[in-house]
């Protein structure tokens, strides 16, 4: 039976939320969003409801880790000769298919060694041999890591993820097996900040944040509410419903990402950038590279070939949000236009 | 395969890339620490080393990384087939001879960080597991990265990294587009990037080995030797390693600059990266008058004449002969004192939110060597796994550890068994957890008028503040309760939100009445539900108040009915407590909160006594 999700274009409001999802999409080294809301705000639903327009990868029919065809190869072989499956693949090529890119969805409750890979203990069992398990680093390669409540996650973990995200890379190490393998995947995490607060090292890894709230205007309310509960009277119906609009969206969204490459930046541009980063004493160098792609990419989802200074401006408004604050206990706040 | 950032495209951190250099030069430097804010590229300098000298291996430690990695242990498919027990090398021997990048390093585990130290100070890897004992060599360069907002890293490692830089973002408009440039261009053609920076990378790499070459022919005079001890011993360093380390890395410079010879200017150049973190506080009561000081000075230089090679054996005569501002270098010396000016003016404000000020105190307060955090082994099947011992029931088995228990044993097994693998009880092996204790930290605030005296509650905001700050690196779970008027009220149910405390902070109205008894039942209850649903979590009160109780709960007399359920708590509760007495000397001196203090059998202080700094500490021993 299919499940369906609520449609990503059919949701009310939060575009600022939106956007900065589909700018991920676009570019994936904007290196993620964090979404910081109350319950309630859509946060969960927003995130998951964009399986449907994310773009298509090409992978190898048979591979966990999701390594580039392109780009990765040697590491197909190494994995398949770890995993003990190993023999003459460099005679047989692989089947390489196409497929959508992944939303892996990181539970509060994981552990470690589901996170980064283990041993296959049942295999170790059986066989008398080792053999690699992959973790969830290695199934959000090249895809979405989505992490609900951030910022309950286990400190451990956390450390994991900022180990993964800062290198690019991932290491199994365990019972004597070595494997280092690219984890590269655009983080998104939300978190009800009522419940506490993530850590200085983890906020500044995403590249992009935004704050929702419940939307205010009551007519604005009613139409949530009408679509929702028409969505779960006929979730297929209405789907269907919104299957056009679902198209044109991945559509635009496909001509951005391809489109990306041609966004010319001038000096101008990267002075502004670089003196909104300064103005507002952000540390280290990240945002000024953030704000520059996601103004980048801004701009080609706007069907444009050059940055205006608004896509700056709106870049500002997601990439310094969280990096503003100097000190541990002020409060991040939207006055940074 | 990886493509990695050139060396030399990187814009400005010159400090960064010099102690690199050297520690690439001359390995017996001992490896560098980098400290500083996220984003300043720490990790793509490290990395940056691949494309300078690609035949060094760098050999990056995960942060999940157990024993077994790290210093090696049983192949498990090797002893199985060879009913021997077979070694497999673990991170430590392998990256023998290249160099072990540990990011993130002061979030590496504790019992980890030790085995690796052993292994960085011996240069060799003593492996003793399963049957197995063998001896390695290690001799590598640890490299390692830290954010110190992140909590910082334990005194004796810190001493352990040769070298230590501090980076900071770049401040100038012009600099920070060049970066943006560079790194966009590496992102869009990686390939064509490195090309452009193919020779440099090369030159510098060549120089570098270079260097290594001279290494040993590079002449230390001895009038240098000297100047090193006596900078030494002028940054209150402790211990002989500075001296060692700044003359190795003296000479390692001058092998890059092409001198025959290490100059002074040499000397000046590596220094800091030498001092910076192993620079003590003075204590405070060593104040000596310049002459006796000179006189051991002279001491210490007529003993170095006789006994060539820098170890004074009368060191105890320089770790306290000395005071602050008579470094040779200039910038040393700014340093020293600006690090005084703002130690002090913690104390003049300690009230205000001045938190960054409480947080360059907090980097002292570590080297003080308090840096531990509350970890607990526990027998809930939480925490993280760290190791793995001999099992007593089936509860929380370590399947790994009891293959690798049982696998020396399998040829001989299988010889009357059928299944694949046969294991016995004695192989059976248990998780052994570490959990960080959650200390639950409450604070009980007296916001009666009496603490209306406004310099009494600005006091007490700035030591709560303080707490708050460090609870929130140790990621301590923190709870609110004032009282005032006629009860007590749980302003901030026990929560992880350090923010959401600092927030409730400031806004504590002041004025009313003294329910303390209220508060203290408040309180205690409070804990009493905490420890139901976490039976690990430590609570400690907190509680801040002149003692001036005046609304009782049972009995007549309100300051009898504290004292009186004071001890109650005392007799049915498991809580510490630390009473914090806000009352003025000299008036009237009731010493009610001390009473309490006695009562509850907690720690006591004095509001005006206690320094934000002294009362973390407090906290941190308690603890």
């Amino acid at each position: 039976m299919k499940q369906y999700l609520f449609p990503f274009s059919a949701i009310v409001g939060q575009d600022l939320m939106k956007l900065g999802l589909i700018l991920n999409v676009i570019n994936p080294s904007i290196s993620g969003i964090l979404i910081r809301g109350e319950k309630g705000t859509g946060k969960s639903t927003v995130v998951r409801s964009l399986v449907d327009i994310l773009p298509r990868i090409q992978v190898f029919i048979d591979d966990p880790f999701n390594f580039s065809p392109d780009t990765e190869k040697e590491f197909y072989y190494e994995a398949k000769k770890i995993m003990g499956e190993g023999g003459d693949e460099k005679h047989m090529p692989p089947e390489i298919i196409e497929r959508k890119v992944r939303i892996v969805e990181l539970p509060i409750g994981v552990t470690e060694d589901r996170v980064v890979g283990t041993l296959d203990i049942e295999y170790a069992l059986k066989k008398g041999k080792k053999r690699l398990e992959p973790g969830l680093l290695a199934l959000a390669h090249r895809g979405i890591l989505y992490v609900d409540e951030i910022n309950l996650l286990e400190d451990h973990i956390v450390d994991i993820l900022l180990d993964a995200a800062a290198m690019g890379i991932n290491t199994i190490e365990r019972e004597g097996l070595s494997f280092t393998h690219p984890a590269k995947f655009v983080l998104i995490g939300t978190m009800n900040p009522e419940e506490g607060e993530l850590r200085p090292q983890l906020l500044d890894r995403f590249g992009l944040c935004v704050e929702v709230s419940g939307i205010k205007d009551p007519e604005q309310r009613l139409i949530i509410m009408d679509r929702r509960l028409e969505f779960e009277k006929d979730p297929k119906a209405f789907c269907k419903k919104w299957e056009k609009e679902q198209e044109n969206l991945k559509n635009r969204i496909q001509r951005a990402i391809s489109n990306y490459h041609k966004v010319k930046i001038s000096k101008e541009d990267k002075l502004k950038i670089v003196s909104r980063c300064i103005e507002n004493s952000v540390d280290g160098h990240r945002a000024d590279i953030v704000i520059l792609k996601a103004a980048m990419a801004i701009a080609a989802y706007e069907g444009r070939e050059e940055i205006i200074p608004e896509d700056i401006d709106m870049a500002c408004k997601m990439a310094l949000f969280h990096r503003k604050r100097k000190k541990p206990f002020d409060e991040p706040s939207n006055g940074v236009i | 395969m990886y493509t990695y950032f050139p060396f030399t495209a990187i814009v400005g951190q010159k400090n960064m890339k010099l102690a690199l250099i050297l520690a690439l030069i001359n390995p017996k430097i001992g490896g560098v620490l980098i400290q500083g804010e996220k984003g300043t590229g720490k990790s793509t300098i490290v990395r940056s080393i691949h494309s300078l000298l690609p035949l060094i291996k760098i050999y990056i430690l995960p942060l999940s990384s157990d024993v077994d990695n790290i210093i090696g242990g049983i192949d498990l498919e090797k002893t199985i087939k060879s009913g021997k027990p077979m070694l497999e090398s673990g991170i430590i021997s392998k990256a023998n001879s290249g160099i072990l990048y540990i990011d993130e390093v002061n979030l590496l585990h504790d019992y980890l960080v030790e085995t690796i130290l052993s292994a960085v100070s011996s240069g060799i890897n003593i492996v003793e597991r399963e049957g197995i004992s063998k001896k390695q060599m290690s001799n590598f360069i640890l490299i390692g990265s830290m954010n110190p907002e992140e909590g910082d890293i334990r005194p004796q490692l810190l001493d352990r990294f040769g070298l230590c830089v501090n980076v900071k973002g770049e401040r100038d408009i012009y600099k920070r587009v060049k970066i943006l440039d560079r790194r966009i261009m590496f992102e869009m053609d990686p390939k064509g990037f490195i090309d452009i920076y193919k020779t440099k990378e090369h030159m510098l790499g060549r120089r570098i080995l270079m260097a290594r070459n001279r290494l040993k022919n590079i002449y230390l005079k001895k009038e240098l030797k000297d100047l090193i001890v006596k900078i030494c011993m002028e940054n209150n360093v402790s211990g002989h390693r500075a001296e060692i380390i700044m003359a190795q890395a003296a000479m390692a410079y001058a092998a890059f600059k092409n001198h025959k010879q290490v100059t002074i200017r040499d000397i000046n150049s590596v220094a800091e990266f030498v001092l910076y973190h192993r620079r003590r506080k003075i204590p405070q009561n060593n104040h000596q008058d310049t002459e006796t000081k000179e006189k051991t000075g002279n001491n210490q230089e007529n003993k170095k004449n006789n006994n060539t090679h820098s170890r004074p054996n009368s060191n105890k005569n320089h770790l306290t002969s000395h005071n602050k501002g008579e470094d040779i270098k200039p910038h040393n010396s700014s340093q020293g004192s600006k690090y005084k000016k703002e130690s002090e003016k913690i104390y003049e404000i300690g009230a205000v939110f001045k938190t960054k000020d409480f947080a360059a105190k907090k980097d002292r307060l570590y080297r003080k060597g308090s840096g531990r955090r509350s970890k607990t082994l526990t027998s809930l099947k939480q925490g993280r796994y760290i190791r793995a011992r001999i099992g007593k029931n089936f509860d929380d088995i370590a399947i790994d550890a009891t293959i690798r228990a049982a696998a020396p044993y399998q040829l001989l097994r299988k010889k009357h068994e059928t299944s694949p693998i046969v294991i016995k009880q004695e192989d059976i092996r248990q998780k052994v957890r570490e959990k960080k204790v959650g200390n639950l930290l409450l604070f009980v605030v007296d916001a009666s008028g009496s603490m209306g005296a406004k310099a009494r509650m600005i006091a007490t905001k700035g030591a709560i503040m303080s707490l708050l700050l460090n609870a929130y690196q140790k990621r301590d779970k923190v709870g609110m309760i004032t009282f005032r008027r006629r009860d007590a009220t749980l302003v901030l149910p026990p929560t992880s939100s350090v923010e959401m405390a600092a927030k409730l902070l400031k806004k504590i109205p002041v004025g009313g009445k003294t329910p303390l008894s209220h508060a203290l039942v408040k309180a205690a209850d409070t804990a009493r539900i905490e420890l139901i649903k976490d039976p690990s979590i430590r609570p400690i009160l907190i509680i801040i108040t002149d003692g001036k109780a005046n609304i009782p709960l049972y009995a007549k007399n309100p300051i009898d009915d504290m004292l009186v359920v004071a001890q109650k708590i005392k007799k049915y509760y498991q809580i510490e407590h630390l009473v914090i007495d806000t009352e003025d000397k000299g008036r009237i001196n009731l010493g009610l909160g001390k009473r309490l203090a006695d009562i509850l059998g907690g720690y006591y202080f004095k509001l005006k006594d206690i320094k934000a700094d002294d009362l973390v500490n407090t906290v941190r021993e308690i603890i």
